[in-house]
């Protein structure tokens, strides 16, 4: 069986999206070239003049999308649709091979946690650090560390190394410097549901913040149901390709509707 | 929030090498940052601090100091003088180099994180200039202690220092390139080090050479890097012939090592 996809991008809950985009995408793929066999020597390539195989594969395959300003956009897929690797291209930490992007507005990336985090620095450290990695200057990030140690709520451990740190107390940290800076676009990956209980409210509390203030959003995340509560559309992303892009309960209904065919048949 | 603009647009993006330069720009507190990881990186965790970064200099000024004073006497008269500026050079040169190909080749930070790659060159070229400016304290001592000539030519440190730094930054870009194409890059790398520090003249006076080998030490571009920081240092010499040649070698070396490394990196996503 397979569903229809929907051609509509412009759903009417977002009026404002061809005038004031802040992420556009034109025809853009991501290709990777997989190596079959062990890596080739700089010896068996001179030598035996011997070619590295290669599978290319297309992480992210022809995508056109328009993402307005302020708009949240939730993005699923199953594991390797190419959902990580459309937030990088977004982050511009990956080079697409095709297309056009076009980006209006600062982005902070959320997608991985631990880039730029050195286990030796303190926390404090890592935060100028992180800081400087997303192109802050020195005086701006000085000001922000108070805050960012109230929120990320580690205590002493801000001035311990980070090699000492719990898994959970890295998140809180990386989520606490992304969401310091006055970015007009947040690309998120899974993180939102890390943290305890009291934490993720904090979390949801400055997403709320962040949305009044008319930031974008873009998230990725397995938890359809929970992302569907707080977007406004759904991308739905199959093999690098845009299966469904629409309201939430349009998304989630053919997104179920096909795991269940999908189950059917197995 | 800072200096950069955001507005990005994949369609008009100027020529990469450029677009680097002004990536660097707009991350203007980045290179600082690094230079401050690696220097806390490395001092913070041992009681000795940089000390352990200057053993192995020492060490080798010592043991050539024990075996070569008194063969090199004739040409050299206070050959602990004439063999610690151009070890600290090279040090610097190995250091720079190894570690920036290094941390290219592991690639986890160009993967996950987008920044202008060419700052960790950078700072790694500048945290190498603060060991080797902190090294110029024991160097000092030894020359005083063998009551050598300290004058005005020291002046001529800086410049040359300078234009070391063009040329070990080119020369690890290029270096770095190779490594985030090959494995083996480094491993080679590692082991043409201490080869090519024979072929020019650190350990042993020139002057040693038979005629028809005078050639081969000229070849190595370290050597022009070397003499010059060691003239000033050895017998209050200006190198005055050598700033020419040092900065159209550094000038050359560093853009041809920027194109291709700008050129390349970018490619790192794509090899998985």
């Amino acid at each position: 069986m397979t569903l229809p996809i929907v051609s509509d991008p412009f759903p009417a809950s977002s009026p404002e999206l061809e005038t004031l985009p802040a992420i556009r995408l034109d025809g853009v793929s991501v290709r990777y070239r997989v190596p079959l066999d062990s890596s080739v020597t700089l010896k068996e390539a001179i030598v035996r003049r011997k070619r590295r195989r290669y599978v290319e594969h297309l992480a992210v395959d022809d995508v056109t999308l328009t993402i307005g300003r302020g708009e949240v956009l939730g993005v699923i897929g199953r594991n390797g649709a190419g959902k990580t690797t459309l937030l990088n291209v977004m982050a511009r930490v990956i080079q697409p091979v095709a297309g056009r992007l076009r980006i209006h507005g600062a982005v902070s990336p959320i997608i991985d946690l631990l880039g730029g985090f050195h286990p030796e620095l303190t926390g404090r450290e890592n935060v100028l650090l992180r800081g400087a990695f997303l192109g802050m200057s020195r005086q701006a990030m000085s000001s922000r560390v108070p805050g960012i140690a109230e929120f990320a709520e580690i205590g002493q451990f801000f001035d311990a190394p980070m090699r000492t740190y719990s898994a959970g107390m890295i998140v809180r940290l990386a989520f606490a410097v992304a969401t310091s800076i006055d970015a007009d676009i947040l690309l998120i990956d899974e993180a939102l549901g890390v943290g305890d209980a009291e934490f993720q409210s904090k979390c949801s509390a400055r997403m709320d913040e962040y949305r009044a203030r008319g930031v974008t959003f873009v998230v990725v995340s397995h938890d359809v149901n929970r992302l569907a509560s707080m977007c406004h559309r759904m991308l739905w992303l199959d093999g690098g390709r845009i299966r469904a892009l629409g309201t939430p309960d349009d998304v989630v209904a053919q997104y179920a509707g096909n795991q269940y065919a999908g189950n059917q048949h197995a | 929030m800072n200096g950069q603009t955001h507005e990005y647009d994949s369609a008009s993006r100027p020529p990469r090498a450029l677009e680097e330069l002004l990536d660097l720009r707009a991350h203007g507190a980045l290179v600082r940052a690094l230079v401050e990881r690696n220097l806390k990186v490395r001092y913070k965790r041992s009681a000795f601090g940089f000390l352990w970064s200057m053993m192995n200099p020492m060490l080798m000024l010592v043991a050539l100091s024990l075996v070569f004073t008194r063969a090199f006497a004739a040409a050299t008269p206070a050959y602990p003088v004439y063999v610690f500026p151009g070890l600290l050079l090279w040090t610097f040169f190995a250091q720079t180099t190894t570690m920036t190909g290094e941390e290219m080749a592991a690639g986890e930070l160009l993967k996950r994180v987008r920044f202008p790659k060419t700052s960790l060159a950078i700072s790694t070229l500048l945290t190498g200039m603060v060991n080797l400016t902190l090294a110029l304290i024991p160097l000092v001592l030894v020359i005083l202690a063998l009551r050598r000539p300290l004058g005005l030519a020291l002046l001529t440190l800086p410049l040359t220092l300078f234009f070391t730094a063009l040329f070990v930054l080119g020369v690890s870009l290029i270096v770095a390139t190779g490594a985030l194409y090959f494995p083996d890059v480094m491993p080679a790398w590692n082991m043409l080090l201490p080869a090519l520090m024979f072929t020019a003249p650190i350990v042993y006076p020139a002057s040693i050479l038979p005629s028809r080998l005078q050639v081969l030490y000229r070849m190595n571009p370290m050597t022009i890097y070397v003499e010059a920081f060691r003239a000033p240092l050895y017998d209050n010499t200006v190198p005055a012939g050598s700033f020419v040649p040092m900065f159209a070698i550094g000038v050359v070396t560093l853009v041809a090592g920027w194109l291709l490394f700008t050129r390349s990196v970018d490619d790192i996503a794509y090899r998985v």
